[in-house]
Formats: C-alpha cells, sequence, structure tokens
C-alpha cells in the first residue's frame, strides 16, 4: 500500500508539533511495510530546487527515511496561507498524485495543499484528515 | 464477515466467520462477557520500567467480568515484582534453573483461577483496550480451540526483524488477513507449521482445553500446542486484523544460535524434516570464506555508493557480486575486529572457528552458503521494494547489518544439519559447539 501524507510545511525546514506527527505516523506506516511519502509547501532558497514546473520549483529528498516531496511557488500568490483555489497548484498536484498513484492520503495540515485534496476526491482517492495546528 | 483463507490452497480450510467488524468495536459498543474470568500468564525475569506499560493495558482491557494476571517469576532483580505487585498481580517465584518456556507457563496456568488463559510475554504491548475482546470475540463466534495474533513491529524494530516477521507471516499466509486452519489434506513439516501455528506472544485459549493438553518441550511449545490441537481435529486461528505490539532488536550471536535451535526442533518434531548432509569441516571453510565475502566484497563496495540510491542498483551491485563469486579463492585472514555491525560473541565465535577449525587451502570457493544467503538476500529485496524506493545512510546501515544477521542466522541453520547428520564420534567432536548454541534460548 502506499500513503501519501500532506502538511503545510515539513522538516528539516519546520519541526514543530504537526510536522512531528507527520513524521511518526509516516515512519511507522513504512515501518509496518507501506510506501510512504510526504507532499509539503516549503521556503527554501529558489537555488535549492532541482526542478521547474510552470510557476512551481520541486525538490524530492530523504528526511531521516522518508521520501519528501517540497514545493514553492515561483511567485507568491498573495492567498497562499489562506487560499484555497489555484489553478497553477491543481494541476502540478494532479499530475503528482497520478504519479504517485498512493492507495489513500492522509493530510496533516490542509493549509497550501488544499488543491491536493481536491485532486483527490476526483481521481475517488480516499483522504482523511487530521486536525492539528490552531490555523 | 467472510475471512480468506488462501482459497487457491488446498491445505487450508476455509471457513467464513460470523460478522464481528474486529476493529471498529469501541468500549461503548462491545458486548460485556459476563461469564468469562480471564487469566493472564506471564513468565518474567528482569522485565525492566517497560513491564508497567503492558500491565496497565492489561488492566485496562474491557469486556470480561474480571482479569487476574499471573506472573511467573525465574529470579527477575529489578523492579520487576515490585510493579507486577503494585498491579495487583498472582507472583509465582520459580527457580532460575527450572525455567522453560513450558514449565514456566504450565505452573502459571495450574495457579490461574480464570476459566480462559492468555499467554503472552513480559515485552508485549496490547495497542487499545478492546485487543483482548477482539481476540475473545473471535474465539466465541467461531468453532475453534485457541487464538493467537501477529505483531506489530516497536518503533525501533531494525530491518532484519521486520523482514524475518514479513516473511514468516507469507509463510503461514496471515499477511493482511486472518485465519482459521485445521489439520491439513496433506500433512507434512510445511503445511503442519502453517496450519498449527499458535503465539505464545498472544495466545488464548480456555483453561479446560489448555489443561488437557499444557505446553511441552524447552522450545517452540506454542507450535507444539497448535500441531496437537489440530492433530486432535480442533481448529486455531491467527489473526492479522488484530495485532500485538511486540518486536525484539538482538545482536547477531543470537541469530546465530536461533537458527541453530529452530533447526534442531525442526528434525526433532518432522519425520520428514529435510536435513542435508553436511560435512562440519567443509562447512567452517564455507563460514570462513562467506564471513570474508561479505566483509571484503559485499561491504566494501557498498560503501563506494553514492546516497541516497535506487534500491535496483544496490540490488543489481549486489547480485553481481555474487554471480562471481567462484571466482575468488579461500581466505588467509579475516579482519573480524573492526567490523561494526556484529556483536562481540559473534565476533569470538567466528574468530574461534578460523583459529582452530579452519583449515587453510589456497582453493576456489566451492561451497553453498553464499548462494543461501543471496536467496535469502532476495527475500530481503522484495520486502525493500514494496516499502522503500530510495536507500538512504540509516537504511543502509540497516542492510548492512541485515546482510550480517540474515548469514549468521544460516550458519546457525546449516551447523545444526552437521551435528544432526554426524555419526556418534563427530557428534563428541562437536558438542562443545552444540552446548553453546543451544543455552539460553
Amino acid at each position: 500500500m502506499k500513503i501519501l501524507y500532506l502538511v503545510h510545511e515539513f522538516y528539516p525546514e519546520f519541526y514543530t508539533g504537526t510536522e512531528k506527527f507527520v513524521y511518526n505516523i509516516a515512519l511507522m506506516t513504512q515501518k509496518f511495510g507501506n510506501k510512504v511519502k510526504v507532499i509539503t509547501y516549503s521556503f527554501y532558497e529558489d537555488t535549492y530546487y532541482d526542478k521547474s514546473i510552470g510557476n512551481i520549483l520541486v525538490k524530492e529528498f530523504i528526511y531521516k527515511g522518508i521520501p519528501v516531496l517540497a514545493f514553492k511557488f515561483k511567485n507568491q500568490p498573495y492567498d497562499l496561507h489562506f487560499g484555497l483555489k489555484n489553478p497553477g497548484l491543481y494541476d502540478f498536484a494532479e499530475n503528482i498524485i497520478k504519479d504517485e498513484n498512493p492507495d489513500i492520503i492522509h493530510v496533516g495540515h490542509p493549509m497550501r495543499v488544499s488543491e491536493f485534496i481536491k485532486v483527490a476526491l476526483k481521481l475517488n482517492i480516499s483522504y482523511i484528515i487530521t486536525l492539528t495546528d490552531f490555523f | 464477515m467472510k475471512f480468506l483463507l488462501r482459497k487457491t490452497d488446498k491445505d487450508f480450510t476455509t471457513i467464513n466467520i460470523p460478522k464481528i467488524v474486529l476493529p471498529d468495536i469501541t468500549e461503548k459498543e462491545l458486548k460485556q462477557y459476563n461469564e468469562i474470568n480471564i487469566s493472564v500468564i506471564i513468565p518474567t525475569k528482569n522485565a525492566g520500567k517497560e513491564f508497567e506499560y503492558l500491565l496497565k493495558m492489561l488492566r485496562n482491557q474491557k469486556g470480561f467480568n474480571s482479569i487476574e494476571i499471573v506472573i511467573v517469576d525465574s529470579g527477575s532483580t529489578d523492579e520487576t515484582l515490585s510493579i507486577a505487585k503494585e498491579y495487583d498481580s498472582k507472583i509465582i517465584n520459580i527457580l532460575p534453573e527450572d525455567f522453560s518456556h513450558s514449565y514456566a507457563r504450565n505452573i502459571g496456568a495450574e495457579n490461574a483461577s480464570g476459566n480462559y488463559l492468555l499467554f503472552t510475554v513480559q515485552d508485549a504491548l496490547p495497542p487499545t483496550n478492546t485487543w483482548l475482546y477482539n481476540l475473545m470475540a473471535v474465539l466465541k463466534n467461531n468453532d475453534i480451540a485457541a487464538v493467537s495474533c501477529a505483531e506489530i513491529p516497536r518503533e525501533d524494530a531494525d530491518l532484519f526483524y521486520r523482514v524475518i516477521c514479513w516473511n514468516h507471516y507469507n509463510f503461514l499466509g496471515v499477511t493482511n488477513k486472518d485465519k482459521i486452519s485445521g489439520m491439513p489434506e496433506i500433512p507434512n513439516y510445511i503445511t503442519l507449521r502453517q496450519n498449527g501455528q499458535l503465539s505464545d506472544i498472544a495466545c488464548l485459549i480456555s483453561k479446560d482445553k489448555f489443561m488437557n493438553y499444557k505446553y511441552r518441550n524447552s522450545y517452540a511449545e506454542d507450535l507444539d500446542l497448535g500441531i496437537r490441537l489440530i492433530k486432535d481435529g480442533y481448529k486455531i486461528a491467527f489473526l492479522s486484523s488484530t495485532k500485538i505490539i511486540h518486536s525484539h532488536n538482538r545482536a547477531a550471536y543470537y541469530f546465530l544460535k536461533r537458527g541453530y535451535v529452530d533447526n534442531l526442533f525442526l528434525a526433532d518434531v518432522f519425520n520428514d524434516f529435510p536435513i542435508p548432509r553436511i560435512s562440519f569441516n567443509n562447512f567452517v571453510s564455507d563460514i570462513i570464506f562467506t564471513y570474508n565475502f561479505i566483509n571484503e566484497e559485499i561491504i566494501k563496495e557498498i560503501y563506494k555508493l553514492v546516497l541516497p540510491i535506487k534500491n535496483v542498483e544496490i540490488e543489481r551491485m549486489i547480485e553481481d557480486k555474487f554471480k562471481y563469486v567462484l571466482e575468488f579463492r579461500y581466505p588467509v585472514n579475516i579482519n573480524v575486529d573492526d567490523n561494526n555491525y556484529i556483536d562481540d560473541k559473534f565476533k569470538i565465535f567466528i574468530k574461534n572457528l578460523f583459529n582452530e577449525e579452519y583449515k587453510k587451502e589456497n582453493k576456489s570457493y566451492n561451497g553453498f552458503l553464499v548462494s543461501s544467503l543471496f536467496d535469502f538476500l532476495k527475500i530481503t529485496f522484495e520486502y525493500i521494494n514494496n516499502t522503500y524506493e530510495f536507500i538512504d545512510e540509516e537504511l543502509l546501515k540497516e542492510l548492512k547489518t541485515c546482510i550480517y544477521k540474515e548469514y549468521s542466522m544460516l550458519c546457525g541453520a546449516h551447523l545444526a544439519y552437521c551435528y544432526l547428520n554426524s555419526s556418534q564420534k563427530e557428534k563428541q567432536n562437536l558438542q562443545k559447539i552444540h552446548e553453546e548454541l543451544k543455552e539460553g534460548i
């Protein structure tokens, strides 16, 4: 089984409660013999990223055993932290989810990654959300 | 709920289990088993601080009239007994020299007041308050004599432990499915093990039934009980939908002994268990060669890799090394002291074999242990490929340790074959190794 984890920010850039929760559950799910990947928004310098797809920069790496796909807008939209609609991100998310082909998606925090949830709905991929944080 | 029991395999019995959606049972929904008093039997010796978590979870189990905890202690010197008293346990002390897995559990059962017995171990942990209820629901709703469940590994479980667990559950046919099994149509050492497996990590059985059988033997008493039950026409269950937290991170030397004892047991219990004829002297050469091959060819090649690396690339690299093994010669020296992936006891074992038994001959490799290790590694990569896409530094470190543990387990297994197929005179020569390897497992 393959599980994708969506979170608004992640290690090593950010490292508080929600990130810790997502890391721990991804690690244990992996230890139970499942493939996992964390998809997260990020704020690294532009030069850190390996790929550029439209307005989105992408970097894939492994953080302490957990595969991570971190992305960032080249030109940050004004509503980055609260917007729920971004057609460019939706297309990007659709390509990523089709490529990853997960059995289930677990949302640790929907901020900045909500378009991935819309894609999951369209592709009929089950998802669950654990409510975290105070936003 | 229908539990699919390897429908295509004629050796398994397929049974429809009544609708009991076990993982969804909440405390509010469960029906009270007012007539059931559980006795939990736990053999202990220096169980450590985490023992308290187990007792707390057992005390919190819902759905029964009463839960009694029976501790059979064989000489703890840590806080085990004070923790047990704190949780109102019945404590039975036995002498350390009297301990055997069967004796301790049988004594516990004899002193138990419950009408059902749960056998578990000091380092296991039920994950929920309805875990025991789930086991009981299966026992009560199906025509079975006993039920066990699979393990989920602890957070620190290493790659080797996860691989052998995964492989074992594949062998039993319980990976992601529950199984009820009886006597196989074609009983042999494979089908009897597959159908007769109970596990003392968690085994629930009525006291009446258990007292008719009890445990016996000093090792694999759970499998022995399961086989006796199915041979007498009973059915038993092994669950994957309900699991218990349990795992060990033990060193290579333990798995050397484990491989040895496992195979002595299998040969003892199953008349049809095939025992290859292996000469001890030749096998010592094979042990030394294979150790050196791993150390000098596999591990050194792995050091050259740039990480992270795709699984397939490292798998291919190892395959290539194994392909050309016949071109390598038996070593004149081996480097044991600098090996960070094996424990000191295993180092001493290898060094003693090298110094006392190994005959240095300048000839090409003609053994079989490398090939056995390669087969084990194929299983390992099957597991890795199911779980990972890339191997990073942490996983690579685990893989290196895993290779040595697999090697040590295979050494133990084949040393058991050497012993089992040796003449009385040869057995005398092997007695020292025999005593060392079967002690303490």
